[in-house]
């Protein structure tokens, strides 16, 4: 039994392999940005409102007014980032459903990649609001002895985003698989059942702690105290 | 469990791709067409909040002049209500005078019919009187009535009392001496011969003594010396018969306003009974 999706190996050619992880990843994203141009063509403003568009609507409005509260700020430069990230992250663990699919976030990789976005997002957010200057000025306060403690902060959080979502999801797919070689009936359903809930819950704790370190990183730069949110308590 | 790196470097340029694709295809596109719909509603809510002030002050506007309106007809109709009671008094008034002048006319004429009608009578029965007594005295005592008439005139003038005769005396001879005789008839020559002795036996003097018919006299005859007269008429003996005439028409007459006053109060009443 495989455990992570890049054992499974589709094409391989010297370091280049085409493996699970990579074709499921590409079978969401193809769903998620179909989906979205199926819905989006035909938008209307007033009247007359589809129920795809209602539900987009309602899911893109809760994703601007989480960002709006933990952030305090307009949503819009945010949500691209964070949206996508919740979307692909639920969308990948609600697929777990369909048999045969392997979720990509239960590979070390997948959240390993999307850690490694959120580590270089938040600067990157940080530095196009207030420039370089100010941004790095912040790992020095409020001591220069603080330097390593921000870098390790910063590393130790995006190890740490990567290993919660790889652990939950591929916990959640190694449960069910030996759940199904001790106990093949019923108990499997309820597993999967509590592994979709568990993939939801993890796709919000991503996308809001990745949310909250974009805030937090900005409020420090103001000089402000964290308000909602604070410093993120990691678990898990 | 190991990371592959080429794996790792598929996946965040799949992930950077994956938000650009949605950045395009999903966020843009909802969050415009949600932003257009808040400001269309917004629009249409400072609509709404305009229309409603402009209906707010419209309506103040309305009960403003509404009240206006209602005070302008409150004054309007107590004016109304004053003029209507003046002119009620006013037509009243001319009603009554109406009622007065016509009922003042009806009386006039009420009475100079009277008048027309015992003159009339009086005339007419004299008329019938004096003939009756003519015939019956010509069938009865085969006499004259009219000769009988005068020498009836003769022995009155004859037996007239000092007084009398000083009045007639007094009234011949400021009268240049003109005595005037009318009747009805005409006078036979004997009698008119005796008629002028007689006079001048009053007035113990050559008197002017004329002799003239006239109608209005009723059978009788007069003596006139300037303003006083001596006279025999049937007129003398039918004085009751007007008289009693008279009185049954002033009776007719009285018990006709009576009556006509009854109607008048009961007429007055139903009016007032209406204006109350």
């Amino acid at each position: 039994m495989n455990i992570s999706p890049d054992a499974t190996i589709f094409w391989q050619w010297g370091p280049v392999s085409l493996n699970a992880t990579i074709v499921f990843t590409w079978l969401v994203m193809g769903l998620l940005v179909l989906l979205s141009w199926l819905i989006t063509r035909n938008l209307s403003v007033e009247s007359g409102l589809t129920r795809r568009q209602m539900m987009l609507e309602t899911i893109v409005s809760a994703i601007r007014k989480q960002i709006r509260e933990i952030t305090g700020r307009d949503p819009d430069d945010y949500l691209p980032f964070l949206g996508t990230l919740f979307l692909f992250i639920s969308l990948s663990n609600f697929l777990a459903i369909v048999p045969g699919y392997q979720p990509p976030t239960g590979s070390l990789t997948t959240t390993s990649a999307l850690a490694v976005c959120v580590f270089f997002a938040v600067p990157a957010f940080g530095i196009a609001k207030d420039g370089v200057g100010r941004y790095l000025r912040h790992y020095i306060r409020p001591s220069v002895f603080m330097l390593p403690f921000h870098v390790i902060g910063e590393l130790s959080r995006t190890l740490a985003l990567a290993v919660r979502l790889f652990g939950n999801v591929m916990s959640g797919t190694l449960i069910a698989g030996l759940l199904l070689s001790v106990a093949p009936l019923f108990l499997p359903v309820l597993m999967q059942a509590l592994g979709l809930l568990i993939g939801q819950i993890q796709a919000y704790i991503f996308a809001i702690l990745a949310t909250v370190y974009i805030a937090s990183a900005s409020r420090a730069r103001e000089g402000g105290a964290p308000k909602a949110g604070g410093q993120p308590t990691e678990g898990g | 469990m190991a990371i592959d790196l080429f794996t790792l470097i598929a996946q965040i340029v799949n992930f950077i791709i994956l938000v650009l694709l949605l950045r395009h295809f999903l966020f843009r596109r909802i969050v415009r067409v949600m932003d257009e719909r808040e400001e269309a509603i917004a629009r249409r809510v400072e609509e709404a909040r305009r229309s409603k002030e402009a209906a707010e002050k419209e309506e103040r506007s309305y009960w403003d002049k509404r009240r206006e309106l209602d005070v302008k007809e409150s004054e309007l109709m107590s004016r109304a209500q004053g003029e209507a009671e003046e002119m009620k008094a006013t037509l009243f008034r001319e009603a009554r005078e109406d009622v007065d002048r016509s009922q003042k006319h009806w009386r006039e004429s009420l009475q100079a019919q009277k008048e027309a009608f015992l003159r009339d009578l009086r005339l007419r029965t004299g008329e019938q009187v004096f003939e009756t007594a003519r015939r019956v005295l010509k069938d009865l005592a085969d006499e004259d009535l009219e000769r009988r008439v005068v020498e009836v005139f003769l022995k009155r003038l004859g037996s007239l009392d000092g007084e009398k005769k000083r009045e007639i005396k007094e009234a011949f001879e400021s009268s240049k001496r003109d005595v005037n005789v009318v009747s009805r008839f005409e006078i036979p020559e004997k009698l008119k011969q005796k008629t002028v002795k007689a006079v001048k036996d009053l007035t113990d003097d050559e008197a002017r003594v004329r002799f003239r018919t006239a109608e209005g006299l009723l059978g009788g005859i007069e003596l006139e010396v300037r303003d006083r007269k001596i006279a025999w008429e049937i007129e003398d003996y039918l004085g009751d018969l007007t008289e009693k005439m008279a009185e049954a028409f002033e009776q007719r007459i009285s018990e006709e306003e009576a009556e006509e006053k009854r109607v008048e109060e009961g007429a007055s009443g139903q009016a007032g009974d209406e204006a109350g």
